[in-house]
């Protein structure tokens, strides 16, 4: 006598009424495919957005740290463009011991001095230190613009060459590395 | 009720798909992933590309400052290639470095006024080289950008 497979339907009045036809309900190996069909309709689905939303992450990173090296940037050139005085220090801690004496060619510092119409003095410091490039305003303690995952792009990250003060900078991402170069005169320099 | 009327009953909706409608609903499934997986390609294209692009506008803005700062005597001679890079460095897993894709530099034009004199004046144009991802494939463009003249004098 040839089994036949089981079938689960709540009404018995229909399996009476109906035989043969799709009121009939769902076979056990039926069941068992179609919840096997969307486990991996799901799997498949909730993977695809993940990686989705991974890719979005990382691209979102790459163009907040372009646009915030853009803006550091920037920054670098202005403030030498508007500067009177300028120095480059070894590092920051060279800066605040002597600011006289520790003056270099090159190095991990940069600081400008500008003198505004209404005669008021800025000093503006940027300085690269265990990946952090900062500028700071007046202050040390005041920062106004932090970048993290930074490498200077030769050994420092502040060079000068007849005048002309360079800032090269590359910032780490997950996906990929951005190079930065800003380049900017005193105008007393011209 | 009849056998006729039975029949008509369990018609052909009952009946289940037929191999030829599977395939065709394969097919069509298939063509449906396909556009799909071509219309994901063309938006990380067009992403990339958009990206880069502003890089670029990026790379020439930098170039302009340093040719609007320079030193008079640290200018380039004609022809000189100069500020090189590349515009995309994407992560390595494998051998956990940046690799160096898109180079870019930019080769200088020069013409020299009063050669020698304390008038000495340099007329540099300089053309920003670079290549970019083709749409398709894995080759790249070549593309060319040529920076308005800029007037530097000895004085």
């Amino acid at each position: 006598m040839k089994h036949k497979p089981t079938r689960f339907n709540s009404h018995p009045r229909s399996v009476r009424d109906c035989k043969g036809s799709w009121e009939y309900g769902f076979s056990l190996p039926e069941a068992l495919t179609a919840i096997v069909l969307g486990a991996l309709i799901f799997v498949v689905s909730a993977t695809a957005c993940v990686a989705f939303l991974k890719r979005a992450w990382t691209h979102d990173a790459v163009a907040q740290a372009e646009s915030l090296g853009s803006r550091m940037s920037a920054s670098i050139t202005s403030a030498m463009k508007t500067s009177s005085a300028w120095s480059i220090y070894p590092d920051k801690q060279s800066y605040l011991a002597d600011p006289i004496n520790n003056v270099s060619a090159q190095g991990n510092a940069l600081v400008c001095q500008t003198n505004t119409a209404s005669g008021q003095t800025i000093v503006v410091l940027f300085a690269f230190e265990n990946g952090l490039l900062t500028r700071s305003e007046n202050s040390v303690a005041n920062t106004t613009n932090a970048i993290s995952n930074v490498t200077p792009t030769s050994i420092y990250m502040f060079n000068q060459n007849m005048g002309l003060v360079s800032g090269s900078f590359q910032i780490r991402t997950p996906l990929e590395r951005l190079t930065f170069d800003a380049y900017g005169t005193s105008p007393r320099m011209r | 009720m009849t056998a006729q009327n039975n029949r008509g009953r369990r018609g052909k909706s009952n009946e289940g798909l037929t191999l030829i409608e599977v395939l065709v609903g394969g097919l069509a499934l298939s063509i449906l992933l396909a556009g799909l997986t071509a219309a994901w390609r063309v938006l990380e294209y067009q992403l990339l590309i958009t990206r880069l692009q502003d890089r670029v506008s990026r790379v020439v803005r930098q170039a302009n400052d340093w040719m609007l700062y320079a030193p008079y005597d640290a200018l380039p001679s004609d022809g000189a290639q100069l500020l090189s890079g590349y515009l995309f460095e994407p992560f390595d897993q494998q051998s956990q470095s940046f690799r160096h894709n898109l180079p870019y530099s930019f080769s200088a034009a020069v013409a020299v006024n009063n050669p020698g004199t304390s008038n000495e004046s340099r007329q540099i144009q300089l053309t920003l080289n670079y290549l970019l991802p083709a749409p398709v494939g894995h080759e790249t463009q070549a593309h060319q950008i040529q920076l308005s003249p800029t007037f530097r004098s000895r004085l």
